[in-house]
């Protein structure tokens, strides 16, 4: 009898341990978590900017420094979210914020492209759709959007903490 | 050792932690359903309004398509975090337990 009780016991204590010790995500990455705040303040400003500037300011050529600045601030992001075991989805968010990113300038590139043809060309646009306010609002929400997902899976990735438990 | 007392307490700490974050998968599914409605209504009145060409909303709908799949993926995180966690609450009273014992 005693021996049956130690053995589930034993058994027990071995579920556990391996239940317990098995992760299935990444590690909570603390820096990582605020970098993550970081580069969505820097989105969140550039799209601010970019609404407060009359539509006719908007060339392309002025903003694409801050462009090439972002992108590479989303590329670091993906990197970190990439060597880390057991991240696909945080890997997965990041390369989605970085390409929508890398979508949006091309068109703000392709549209100013179009908006400084000479007037009679039929490819040219209106000074008002290089990149539309309705369009800027619509994609600075959706980044706020995908950035609070990735913050969030990050600080999902917290452990157990027996002091709150 | 009281082995009724030690899986009890094993699973209520698997309770615990569970509903804690059972809760916040809940706020946050709550969050993806309003922001989506709110995108999706916002898109259609631009389109009444002329705002945007009918290309425009297309690419403006797939867009949004991918959104709510990143936003699952965070879904996703949330509840493998969640029964991870239940694990290692569960493991915390099982060594408790036998720390007691000792």
């Amino acid at each position: 009898m005693r021996n049956k009780l130690l053995g589930v016991i034993s058994g027990l204590g071995l579920f556990a341990v391996l239940t317990g010790c098995i992760s299935t995500v990444a590690p909570y990455d603390e820096k990582g978590a605020e970098q993550i705040v970081e580069v969505a303040a820097a989105v969140d400003t550039f799209y601010a900017d970019m609404l407060a500037t009359p539509a006719p300011e908007r060339v392309y050529s002025q903003w694409e420094p801050r462009y090439r600045e972002i992108t590479v601030a989303l590329r670091m992001l993906v990197m970190r979210n990439q060597i880390r075991p057991m991240n696909s989805e945080s890997i997965a968010i990041s390369e989605q914020i970085l390409q929508f990113f890398e979508r949006y300038q091309q068109r703000h590139k392709d549209n100013w492209a179009r908006y400084i043809l000479f007037d009679d060309d039929p490819q040219k646009l209106a000074a008002d759709a290089v990149y539309k306010d309705a369009l800027l609002g619509n994609h600075r929400q959706r980044f706020f959007r995908l950035f609070i997902a990735m913050a969030l899976s990050e600080e999902a990735k917290k452990s157990f903490n027996p002091q709150q438990g | 050792m009281d082995l009724e007392a030690v899986i009890q307490q094993m699973l209520g700490a698997m309770v615990h932690s569970l509903r804690e974050d059972a809760a916040a998968l809940g706020s946050y599914g709550q969050q993806i359903l309003a922001g989506e409605r709110a995108a999706l209504q916002q898109l259609a009145e631009q389109r009444l309004r002329g705002e945007i060409t009918d290309e425009e909303l297309q690419m403006e709908l797939e867009d949004e398509r991918l959104t709510i799949e990143a936003q699952m993926l965070a879904v996703s995180v949330m509840s493998k975090a969640a029964v991870q966690r239940a694990s290692q609450a569960a493991t915390a009273a099982f060594f408790n337990a036998v720390k007691a014992l000792i």
